[in-house]
């Protein structure tokens, strides 16, 4: 048994160690696993992104500005592109749905410094237009207006001029054919003039120059700030974490599938172990499975042995026995009738003889007869003789008597009895005049001492309960008597009747057979036995209950509980 | 990384960004007048930079080796002459065989501080760079199995590379090591950077009425930052036609950024040369068409510029120019 509990403790113990094994062998290998680390190179472009145009704002608006810093940012773009391509793409492990958001992110972001590129070209030249424009033009009306004939086109000068401002704020293709077909004329005007040639060619030059690159120049700061290269970027990022997050999914799917192989495996390893040692606490358990079958068996026959006896006791025993009281008291009660009467009319006959034998002569011829009947005082004892048969038959009829009231159904109808008065009237009725002084406590202290009954019944049991308790007095050592009867309401539907007397008590042995029928204490020839017996048939009868303690020497106290409305 | 941690940093960088940005920009009234001097569209150079000393003396042996070249008569050093302003002073290169080059040399000092290299801005980092010369057949004419066979005859090398790299001479290790030597050649202490930092009497009154010219007149424009140049791309040629004026054919390398990207917008686009060390550089541009400062200056005032100047402003330019010249610094110089 204890080597059979090693080994299914010890299958659970590494059971459970190879589960954790298991589980540590998916934690480290398993979850979390990261196909490629590309955030932080992701991170940095996004800052090198936001300090490109950081740079080329500052390089846009202070007009004596280097582009080292706007090169710098651009420089470490490649290199940051390189690296992303680097883990990204050429890496054996990097996803290919990511390879195509790299390309599409580092196209955008290659084009857009390429166009930062170009940009600071425009700018270098665009601004330094911009700033000598006004010198040309001012160079150039003066060289104009030195001659009368160049004169004239001053107007178109400071028009063209004007027309470019405007032109530089707000392009307009249509606006920028008409002004440069202009510009062709005018130039072809002034080539008359060679004197202010130098001047007519910064002027057409920058014109020219900044017709062209100056729109070009806003276009590509606009194209440069509008690219959205950040939601590509984005993409890279989710794209990334969702593969990341299916593979681990599948990752978490091998797990189970062996976390669940696992488990078979532990369980087949279970059965098999716990049918190597099965046979010995099968056989075992059914061994005593048998047995508690048996006990179960014998358990039950005993029951129902005790049943049956206890059935017999109270039920069939009991009605023989009232059964044959009944025929007992039939076929003795008739002769003892007839005994009775003849002994009576006997004894009162022999009074009769008697005179006549004392009025016969005693010197007549008969003498020597009568004189020894009269004095062998035979005729003296007679009567006594007729006295003591007529004793033992009222004897007889008294336990007869007994008999008739313990087996006969009761007399009279049921009614409301005041037990008040039954007590008072028992008393009265059960009155003894004895050596010792005896005195009897009423303490009828029930407030409703009416309850339902058969009257005769109820007198009969407490005389019964006070002859007894006579009787127990008189064989007890105690010189004075005392009978307590007390009532009480123990609830509004019980009434309880006490009668405690300090006679001779009981002792346990006693106690225990005191409604046993014919059993009795008693001198023979006094009680007949079924007192007590004959008190519990009216108390069952009634529904009641009674108690009986009692202590040697002491006295005995029985109380009578009665149901108020107990439905007999 | 998680979701919080995420969500996070997308929120918390701009935020944060922002605020240094308002902060900085907020507090940097403090710093423009303390320093007004150096709120210049032109930065001195560092006295120092940072470099691995062991893989630049590597580069630098490497440097100067004519067993780079395939038939062992040029180094990198021949038309890169560290003594002589970093360039070799001729229209173009003479390569292996006596070939002639088909685009000016340009100064190995302070590529560091380009933002690409090479003319037509090719290449984006050195060691990149490194590639073209070395295998262009009229330059050095080698082949890289070649190369690192003969590198493996020489009695260092191989300890050398073994030391550095930990491992046999491969053509990475070769471009990187002579990257790292030209990352170390730079040319502080420029006068004009004395000057920047605050010491008025580094350059002379023409000098600064030069750089003042320079700025009025827009040169600023296109030659800033560190390098006076080399941070950005500019079309040759803006208002005038150099090309049409020069009267020589037009050759592929004038094509400069267009034979990269093959965009017609490119075409004649160079990359802005420094004008760091500008005096020891001559002759001047891509095609070394201008021997003298002055001839350069004149043509850019045509060509970029579009404008006409008075000779003593050209002058007191070519004279600012000068003094950007700094103290050449490099490993083992």
């Amino acid at each position: 048994m204890k080597n059979s509990n090693l080994v299914f403790f010890s299958v659970i113990f590494f059971g459970l160690l190879g589960g954790t094994a298991v589980s540590a062998f998916y934690w480290f290998w398993f979850s979390n696993e990261k196909s490629i680390v590309i955030e932080p190179v992701l991170f940095e472009l996004r800052s090198v992104e936001q300090a490109q145009l950081k740079a080329l704002v500052d390089v846009n608006v202070n007009t004596f500005s280097n582009f080292d810093e706007l090169s710098k940012q651009i420089k470490m773009g490649y290199d940051l592109l390189d690296e992303l391509r680097l883990k990204g793409v050429d890496d054996p492990k990097a996803p290919t749905i990511i390879a195509n958001d790299i390309f599409k992110y580092s196209a955008l972001l290659e084009e857009r410094m390429e166009l930062i590129e170009r940009f600071k070209s425009s700018l270098a030249i665009v601004r330094n237009s911009e700033r000598f424009f006004p010198e040309t033009v001012s160079s150039l009306l003066l060289g104009i207006s030195r001659q009368e004939e160049s004169a004239t086109f001053k107007g178109d000068v400071e028009l063209l001029a004007a027309k470019l401002k405007e032109y530089m704020l707000t392009p307009d293709d249509g606006r920028k054919v008409r002004m440069l077909s202009k510009l062709d004329e005018l130039s072809d005007h002034l080539n008359a003039f060679p004197q202010i040639e130098g001047a007519k060619q910064d002027f057409f030059g920058h014109y020219r120059l900044l017709v062209e690159r100056h729109p070009q120049k806003n276009e590509l700061f606009s194209t440069i700030f509008n690219s959205k290269i950040s939601q590509p970027l984005d993409n890279i990022l989710i794209n990334l974490n969702i593969h990341d997050r299916n593979n681990n999914n599948k990752n978490k799917n091998i797990f189970m599938f062996i976390l669940c192989g696992y488990i078979l495996i532990m369980m087949l390893l279970m059965f098999v172990v716990g049918k190597l040692l099965k046979p010995d606490t099968t056989k075992e358990l059914l061994v005593m499975k048998e047995r508690l079958r048996r006990y179960a068996r014998e358990l039950k026959r005993l029951r129902e042995l005790k049943d049956g006896e206890v059935k017999a006791d109270t039920g069939d025993n009991f009605n023989e026995l009232k059964q044959m009281s009944a025929t007992i008291e039939h076929e003795i009660n008739t002769p003892l009738g007839y005994l009775k009467s003849n002994v009576e009319m006997l004894s009162m006959t022999f009074d009769q003889i008697k005179e006549c034998i004392n009025l016969l002569d005693p010197k007549s011829k008969n003498e020597s007869i009568i004189s020894e009947m009269k004095n062998s005082g035979l005729i003296n004892d007679i009567p006594e003789v007729f006295g003591d048969v007529f004793g033992g038959v009222s004897h007889i009829q008294n336990v007869l008597g007994s008999i008739k009231s313990f087996t006969s159904k009761p007399i009279g109808d049921r009614s409301a009895i005041d037990i008040h008065n039954v007590l008072d009237n028992v008393v009265r009725m059960t009155h003894r005049d004895m050596d010792k002084n005896i005195e009897i406590e009423r303490d009828f202290s029930a407030v409703d001492p009416v309850f339902n009954g058969y009257p005769s019944q109820v007198t009969q049991l407490f005389i019964n309960l006070m002859n007894n308790a006579y009787d127990a007095i008189e064989e007890s050592d105690e010189y004075t008597g005392n009978i307590k009867i007390l009532t009480k309401n123990i609830s509004r539907t019980q009434i309880s009747i006490a009668i405690s007397d300090n006679g001779a008590g009981m002792t346990n042995e006693i106690k225990g057979r005191v409604f046993q029928a014919f059993y009795t204490t008693k001198e023979p020839g006094k009680g007949t036995g079924l007192g007590m017996s004959v008190v519990q048939n009216i108390v069952n009868h009634h529904k009641a209950k009674i108690k009986v303690s009692s202590e040697v020497a002491k006295g005995t106290v029985i109380q009578v509980i009665f149901p108020k409305e107990s439905k007999i | 990384m998680n979701c919080t941690k995420y969500f996070f940093l997308m929120t918390s960088r701009p935020v944060v960004l922002s605020w240094v940005t308002f902060t900085l920009t907020f507090f940097s009234f403090y710093p423009v007048v303390c320093y007004s001097d150096l709120n210049e569209p032109i930065k001195p150079v560092p006295l120092t930079v940072p470099y691995d000393k062991n893989l630049a003396s590597l580069g630098q042996k490497l440097f100067s080796d004519k067993n780079l070249s395939n038939d062992r008569t040029v180094s990198c050093s021949s038309c890169h002459i560290l003594g002589d302003g970093g360039d070799d002073g001729k229209r173009f290169p003479v390569g292996v065989k006596d070939t002639l080059g088909t685009i000016n040399s340009p100064t190995v000092y302070n590529t560091r501080f380009n933002f690409k290299q090479t003319w037509s801005g090719q290449f984006d980092e050195l060691k990149d760079q490194v590639d073209m010369p070395i295998q262009e057949d009229h330059e050095m004419g080698s082949t890289w199995p070649g190369l690192i066979a003969r590198l493996y005859e020489d009695k260092d090398y191989p300890d050398m590379f073994k030391r550095i790299f930990g491992e046999s001479i491969k053509r990475e290790h070769v471009k990187k090591a002579i990257a790292e030597f030209q990352l170390s050649l730079i040319t502080p202490n420029a006068p004009f950077d004395k000057y920047l930092n605050g010491d008025s009497s580094a350059i002379n009154q023409l000098e600064k009425d030069g750089y003042k010219y320079f700025k009025k007149y827009g040169c600023i424009s296109c030659h800033q930052g560190i390098s006076v140049g080399g941070n950005m791309f500019q079309l040759f040629g803006v208002i005038n036609n150099y090309f049409q004026e020069r009267g020589e054919d037009i050759r592929k390398s004038d094509l400069g950024r267009y034979n990269i990207t093959g965009r017609e917008q490119d075409k004649h686009v160079f990359k802005v040369p420094s004008l760091r060390m500008v005096e020891h550089t001559a002759p001047y541009f891509h095609d070394g068409s201008m021997k003298t400062l002055k001839e350069a200056v004149d043509a850019m005032f045509r060509y970029q510029l579009g404008r006409s100047a008075p000779e003593d402003h050209k002058e007191a330019i070519v004279a600012f120019l000068k003094t950007l010249d700094g103290i050449p610094q490099g490993e083992n110089l």
